[in-house]
């Protein structure tokens, strides 16, 4: 799911490839992650979690199990396991450093006038 | 109306025969306002993507088993921030502020890599 969306469910794709910001299609770079990763898990001697998986010798690319797309859409739009707790951490770290901010702010303020008193 | 119409279409080949030649674009370079924000969409996402994934990382950090490894990984965590502040000076250069793209992320505007959603622990 790293990849984005099916490319034909995909709703930037086409005009991000025709100004050739994007070069590879979500599909195109999945693929290319799995083969790699697939071979590289082996070569540990993980299993991979998926009873689907297996190698197409005629395209020499592993061939996975239906993507829960059901699930990708759930979790993008907040309902995965840690949005919650993610997006609050970023909330109070926020929050927490305005001091910072605000004292970021202050010193260039006082170094302007300075500079300005100076001149 | 019809002049600056006009204008932007005639920039808007130019600009399409560049992007077929493969030249590169600059920010103060003219481009069509929908390749400005599709950039922006895609840079201050990737930037979104590196700092909420420090989380995930961070929370290993208690558990590395030695202090060297504990450092190791609190320099990768920090390599993350550092990566997210590069995007957003980036996305800043096309015109739009850290602050406008830090609010987009926290009212839940703006994406960010899913996988970060689920558990490492």
């Amino acid at each position: 799911m790293m990849f984005g969306p099916h490319d034909t469910d995909s709703p930037n794709s086409a005009e991000m490839m025709h100004w050739k910001i994007k070069l590879k299609s979500n599909d195109e770079l999945r693929r290319r992650f799995i083969d790699m990763t697939v071979e590289q898990a082996h070569s540990w001697g993980l299993t991979i979690p998926d009873s689907q998986l297996k190698f197409n010798e005629k395209t020499r690319s592993w061939e996975t199990g239906e993507i829960d797309w059901d699930e990708f859409k759930r979790v993008i739009n907040g309902g995965g396991p840690c949005n919650h707790e993610r997006m609050e951490a970023r909330r109070n770290a926020h929050e927490n450093g305005q001091w910072v901010r605000d004292a970021v702010r202050t010193f260039e303020e006082k170094q302007r006038i300075k500079k300005t008193a100076a001149a | 109306m019809n002049e600056i119409n006009t204008n932007d279409s005639a920039r808007e080949i130019t600009f399409n025969d560049r992007i077929a030649n493969g030249d590169t674009v600059e920010p103060n370079d003219w481009m069509p306002e929908k390749y400005r924000r599709q950039l922006i969409r895609l840079i201050s996402q990737h930037a979104h993507s590196e700092i909420i994934g420090m989380l995930p990382e961070g929370n290993w950090i208690t558990r590395a088993p030695s202090l060297r490894r504990k450092v190791a990984l609190l320099a990768k965590v920090q390599d993350e921030a550092g990566h997210g502040h590069y995007l957003y000076s980036a996305a800043e250069t096309l015109g739009i502020s850290r602050e406008e793209m830090y609010d987009q992320l926290l009212q839940g505007k703006a994406k960010y890599s899913s996988i970060f959603n689920y558990p490492t622990h």
